[in-house]
């Protein structure tokens, strides 16, 4: 236990499952999934300033 | 400036401080006012990250650094979504897991109190000085729009900004800059429309691009591989990567945003969204200062845009040199402009080897006029004491006050000043909370009420307040005020960030060994950044690795034995 944490966090899963702040249900598809959604947008935000640059300079 | 102005400016701070007020009225507590409980929904925690982010500098620095630079800056922002994504993963659920309050608490639990303390202290140093920087900024335009002194400024915007956080704590900085970021970001987009609209009829957008690409404006990617250029592809990859993760993953101020969010999901949610939309922002804002300057090819700018060092040096014995240099100025202005006309018009034509022709020519004009500016630098550097020579934190804001449309300037402003706000309330909190969680409450007073520890930190909050108006008044030294607030976090970010890489994923690594790696990789940074000309984004790789290994070796070699802790903390 970290001293100094804020008081009421209890110990093991069974304590954990009460607690809603632990949620971590993706919301739609998977969490891989909108991880790979954010990647591949970086993705094609590179590959479109790479188009640009060699276009214009 | 006009009324409009001024009532645009005044109402839409005003509403977004009432808001903020109303929504947080009521009791608080210490987790509220470090945190803000467990409430916060995904949109308000992406916003938030956001807008703490984005700090009146990002609006006042970025344009002028595309002005002078062009867009390769957007290449930092490269590793953000990267960094989102890994601290998803690793970092929120083991935050949420302990209920911390600062990222530093989970440092104890997992290897002792130095370590805590060593990385708590060194995010109060390098935030304290960054503070400083993010008054600094705003109060710069203060002074120009009122004609203050710009130190009386800084003194009046810290304490308005102080009184504001004192006032609400972090429950009502994550209420209002929602707000705060719509505000920014609408008023980005119509300051955009309205410098386009501002360029010559006969030249169309597409055009427009292509002139600024002819002056190296258009620089958005760069593969080459070399360490002492600053923005690459590569630095902003794996540098910028390692600063998005440890600025996110272990400064409090960003911390204390998304701990903010009702749960886990809303949490990633947030971190994930600002993920998907820095890099389209960054570029936006960047693309502003590029059609900034695209303007002033058609229209004349000012010799030098900081105008008071113009005016500095007109009380000195050298005013005659400096009105022979406007004159020099406007001379090759017009020479410029001719070209530039010429090549607009070859453009239009669509005839190859005339656009060759003319991209060639304006580049020599465009030089020359630039050996002018060289010149007024020298010029002030000579003529004056302590002399400001770079001017790109007011191309902006200089263009703004001379060409934007009664009301919109109002608005503009607004956005700057919602900017300063945002950030630096999220960064006193930040300070304040870490100081009392992390220090006060953990060494020297375990035993008080929530109500004290309240008390205190906004007593701390209020302090640190003070001697960041305190570290701005050297701001101005600086060349540049983006670069030198990342250049300070990527001073410290690296180790930060190591300490924590070795406490989620090197189990076997004790507390006594990554404590001496992280002060040793320190020093060596601080070092290199003296002794070097490295790139400053490589220094979040090297500070991060340095702890990473070096811990190794000494945790290899039996160094510190008797340290405790090397498993996960339990919650």
């Amino acid at each position: 236990m970290a001293t100094g944490t804020k008081q009421g966090g209890g110990a093991g899963t069974n304590l954990d499952a009460a607690r809603a702040e632990l949620d971590d249900a993706p919301p739609f598809l998977s969490w891989r999934a909108i991880y790979l959604i954010v990647l591949g947008a970086l993705a094609v935000e590179i590959l479109l300033g790479a188009a640009l640059t060699l276009a214009l300079s | 400036m006009s009324a409009l102005d001024w009532a645009v400016l005044f109402g839409t701070l005003a509403a977004i401080v009432a808001y903020g007020i109303w929504k947080t009225r009521g009791p608080s507590s210490m987790t509220d006012y470090v945190h803000g409980g467990y409430r916060d929904r995904w949109l308000t925690i992406g916003l938030g990250v956001m807008a703490t982010q984005a700090s009146a500098i990002t609006f006042l620095s970025m344009p002028g650094q595309a002005y002078e630079d062009g867009m390769r800056f957007v290449q930092f922002y490269f590793g953000l979504p990267i960094a989102m994504v890994i601290l998803s993963v690793a970092f929120i659920p083991r935050f949420y897991r302990l209920r911390v309050l600062t990222a530093y608490e989970y440092l104890e639990g997992r290897f002792d109190l130095k370590t805590r303390q060593l990385a708590a202290l060194l995010f109060l140093l390098q935030r304290g000085l960054s503070a400083g920087i993010t008054i600094y900024a705003p109060a710069i335009v203060l002074s120009k729009v009122l004609g203050w002194p710009l130190n009386l400024t800084c003194v009046a915007i810290g304490a308005l900004v102080i009184l504001y956080t004192v006032a609400g704590g972090t429950r009502a900085v994550s209420q209002t800059q929602k707000q705060q970021m719509v505000v920014m970001l609408g008023g980005m987009v119509v300051a955009f429309v309205v410098i386009v609209h501002k360029l010559p009829a006969d030249l169309s957008f597409r055009h427009a691009v292509s002139l600024a690409g002819t002056l190296g404006k258009m620089n958005v990617v760069d593969f080459s591989p070399a360490l002492g250029n600053r923005y690459t592809f590569w630095s902003g990859l794996t540098g910028g990567g390692f600063l998005a993760m440890a600025y996110f993953g272990t400064d409090q101020s960003q911390v204390q945003r998304y701990l903010s969010a009702r749960s886990v999901t809303e949490s990633r949610l947030g971190l994930l969204f600002n993920g998907l939309l820095k890099v389209p922002m960054q570029f936006l804002i960047l693309f502003v200062g590029v059609m900034v300057f695209v303007f002033y090819q058609f229209n004349a700018p000012p010799l030098f845009f900081n105008e008071a060092e113009l005016a500095r040096v007109a009380r000195t014995s050298r005013a005659p040199e400096m009105q022979a240099l406007e004159v020099e100025h406007r001379l090759a202005f017009a020479k410029k402009r001719v070209e530039v006309l010429r090549l607009a018009a070859a453009l239009d034509a669509g005839d190859a080897p005339t656009i060759t022709d003319a991209r060639s020519r304006v580049r020599a004009a465009a030089a020359a006029t630039e050996t002018v500016r060289e010149k007024t630098r020298a010029l002030i550097a000579a003529a004056v004491p302590r002399p400001e020579i770079h001017d790109g934190d007011y191309v902006f804001l200089s263009f703004v006050m001379a060409n934007l449309p009664r009301g919109l300037i109002g608005l503009l402003l607004a956005v700057i000043l919602c900017a300063a706000m945002s950030s630096t309330a999220s960064e006193l909190t930040a300070l304040g909370g870490c100081t009392v969680v992390d220090f006060y409450r953990r060494s020297f007073r375990q035993d008080a009420t929530d109500a004290h520890y309240l008390r205190v930190a906004k007593i701390a909050t209020g302090v640190w307040g003070m001697l960041a108006v305190a570290f701005a008044g050297f701001a101005s030294l600086v060349d540049n005020l983006i670069q030198a607030v990342n250049i300070l976090g990527s001073l410290f970010y690296g180790t930060i960030l190591g300490i924590f890489l070795a406490a989620f994923f090197f189990r076997r690594l004790r507390a006594t060994p990554v404590f001496v790696a992280a002060i040793v990789s320190e020093l060596l940074v601080v070092g290199l950044w003296l002794a070097t000309r490295i790139g400053f984004l490589w220094f979040n790789v090297i500070g991060c690795g340095a702890v990473l290994l070096l811990s190794s070796l000494l945790n290899a070699s039996d160094f510190g034995r008797n340290s405790t802790q090397t498993t996960e903390p339990s919650p």
